[in-house]
């Protein structure tokens, strides 16, 4: 209910932001510590949105504040990113001097060695990271990485349907949405282990032993009776959405957004045994002749008026506490939230990746 | 035999090679193909599938049957079990149904016949994506057939028949017909009239004719249609995936999660090489079946 006046969409916010010059003026707040090399930086992001919204919104902003020049570059998304990446390092060449990562390419480029620990004296803006999630670590437990942005799997339903919004998880497991629900196919990507700890399981230290982890997997397993799509494209589950076909499911909230703005009668619900809360790293790559440029980078898009910027275009959770951004309440609701949320169990999906995959697969099979 | 004899002689003498002639030659660029573009990704594959996985990584060269000994799990045999059970009958009922409709087809005018072929190839242009998420609306609850179903009386309220191992079906149906008919069309309508014919003549009617003297006659062509058919199914993952619940996950879309989700390309590598395996000696068991059988 909170969203039927949902004032615009990533396209307006485009537009909007661009006509008001609210982008213009954060560069004038911003002083570089490090000034232009002769090469560009090569900043890779996932190709199509994130990296169209970036080159046209952020790098120019970050140009202008800073003298440095940035190449764009667009990467796949998951582990094809760090597979390009690792064999191009490892062949002597250094495509992207900074990269996009999710948690678990994360850790992969991590283990591959082909990320660089960071300097944090030179990054004085991470002192706005949440203590929580806001750090990568090498191996050596060193930070590595720094989020710039969290996204967070939700639960949404149809207003048809569910004429009054539902508030928790267990939603999904009710016998009445039978054959209606929609989840993604790959446990890493929908978390539903880790929500499954903290609804019916009290949180996420029963993850901690296999044991455990195959008790929660047992819950996990009764979604065969209301989850009838496990999707592996978005557009999939858009689809069911559209069609009425699947009214209830686990969505991005950003993509629910647009889905929102499109004008799909959806309620996005931040349920309340929390919402998933995942982090976007940036990486600098091993090697780097660019490693000053790199970590003023690192540091311009943790400054609290970049991250409004990244908020108000890309519709990505602002790292930097909320008092700090200019962003309005509604703005606010629309890219976070204030209650508590989920950090997934990560070492489910590297140390112990494929039990996991086989596990799973073997419950909701 | 009229084809040997149009061989030109010197052009044989002048190669170094004694049989290299301008038939052989032909080959060339065919067995090159093959070579680079079917036998070398095989092999790859096949070395990767010895490859070490590397937890939490990639992978590194190396021999270990680890990942054979991975597939001895019950979800993976399952869904081996599956996956050729699904593409068993899939075949059988697909052929089953080209075989009389070509029949009939082919003993249709011409003017009629084009037509008909000519759709069958339009389902060809159809990808598999395109064919899933029309049978998603089909026989969704929204939209789907079942509203017709309610409109008629039949049921009380629309119902959702997919994900179902029944969605899964019919399209693959759909999507393997027309090879399937593609390949028995050309023996069918080359096959000699005067045989069901002369069956006729000594009391058979045309369902008795077709069954006994026709499919008969035709064994050759049916086994390579099921083998086809079958090869052809075995390598479709959208359908069971989109249309099917994890229960009904063939091999094919397990194989696609290990490959792109977990980077798991020597375990990936490895069920597919015992794919092909399966695949290899069952083509070969057909086919030497059917060679008894015509001996």
């Amino acid at each position: 209910m909170r969203n039927r006046k949902l004032g615009f969409n990533r396209r307006q916010f485009l537009k909007t932001s661009a006509a008001t010059g609210v982008l213009a003026g954060t560069s004038g707040l911003y002083a570089p510590a490090v000034h232009a090399a002769t090469e560009p930086l090569k900043i890779g992001s996932w190709g199509g949105f994130f990296e169209e919204v970036l080159s046209e919104k952020l790098y120019p902003e970050f140009t202008a504040a800073t003298g440095i020049e940035v190449d764009s570059i667009g990467t796949p998304n998951g582990d094809a990113q760090v597979v390009q990446l690792a064999q191009a390092i490892r062949a002597g060449n250094i495509p992207l001097d900074v990269s996009a990562l999710i948690p678990i390419p994360m850790v992969r480029a991590t283990n591959a060695g082909i990320i660089e620990e960071l300097d944090m004296s030179r990054i004085p803006n991470a002192k706005y990271l949440p203590e929580v999630q806001g750090l990568s670590q090498s191996t050596d437990g060193n930070p590595n990485g720094v989020a710039w942005f969290f996204y967070f799997n939700i639960l949404v339903t149809l207003r048809d349907d569910f004429p009054q919004a539902p508030n928790s998880w267990t939603e999904l497991w009710n016998p009445s949405n039978s054959g209606l629900a929609g989840v993604m196919a790959q446990p890493e990507i929908s978390n539903i282990i880790d929500i499954t700890a903290a609804t019916y399981f009290g949180g996420p230290d029963i993850l901690k032993t296999k044991e455990g982890t195959l008790e929660v997997l047992q819950k996990v397993g009764e979604l065969k009776e209301t989850v009838s799509l496990w999707y592996r494209d978005e557009a999939q589950f858009q689809n069911g959405l559209e069609t009425g076909e699947l009214p209830i499911g686990i969505y991005y909230n950003d993509v629910a957004t647009v889905a929102q703005a499109e004008g799909i009668e959806i309620d996005r619900v931040f349920p309340k045994e929390g919402a998933v809360k995942n982090p976007a790293y940036w990486g600098i790559s091993k090697g780097t002749a660019l490693r000053d440029q790199a970590h003023e980078f690192l540091n311009f898009t943790l400054d609290p008026s970049v991250q409004a910027l990244l908020a108000r275009n890309l519709g990505g959770g602002p790292v930097v506490p909320r008092e700090t951004t200019d962003l309005t309440d509604e703005e606010w609701g629309q890219v976070s939230t204030d209650a508590s949320t989920i950090a997934p169990a990560y070492h489910l999906y590297t140390d112990w990746g494929d039990w996991t995959a086989t596990e799973f697969s073997r419950v909701i099979s | 035999m009229t084809v040997q004899s149009t061989s030109v002689p010197t052009a044989a003498k002048s190669s170094s090679f004694g049989r290299l002639d301008s038939k052989n030659l032909i080959l060339i660029p065919p067995g090159i193909m093959l070579l680079v573009f079917f036998l070398c990704p095989f092999l790859i594959m096949g070395a990767v599938s010895f490859y070490y996985r590397v937890p939490d990584g990639f992978y590194e060269p190396d021999f270990v049957l680890s990942n054979y000994a991975a597939f001895f799990d019950p979800v993976f045999l399952t869904a081996l079990v599956r996956s050729l059970t699904l593409c068993a009958v899939i075949s059988v009922v697909c052929v089953s149904l080209a075989m009389p409709f070509t029949y009939l087809v082919s003993r249709m005018r011409r003017v009629v016949q084009i037509p008909i072929v000519i759709l069958l190839l339009c389902i060809l242009t159809l990808s598999e994506v395109i064919l899933g998420f029309s049978w998603t609306i089909l026989l969704s609850r929204t939209a789907g057939v079942s509203n017709i179903l309610v409109w008629l009386g039949v049921l009380d309220r629309p119902v959702s028949l997919y994900p179902s191992s029944f969605a899964i079906m019919i399209a693959m149906l759909h999507f393997c017909f027309p090879f399937a008919v593609l390949t028995i069309y050309p023996p069918i309508s080359r096959f000699d009239r005067s045989l069901p014919e002369a069956a006729a003549t000594m009391g058979a009617g045309p369902v008795r004719a077709f069954f006994t003297v026709v499919v008969p006659a035709l064994r050759g062509t049916i086994i390579s249609a099921l083998v086809l058919v079958f090869v052809f199914a075995l390598g479709a993952y959208l359908f069971p995936q989109m249309l099917g619940r994890p229960a009904d996950w063939t091999l094919s879309v397990l194989i696609t999660d290990q490959a792109i989700y977990k980077s798991n390309i020597p375990f990936a590598a490895a069920m597919s090489v015992f794919l092909c395996l399966i695949c290899f000696s069952l083509i070969l068991g057909v086919g030497k079946l059917s060679k008894k059988s015509e001996g």
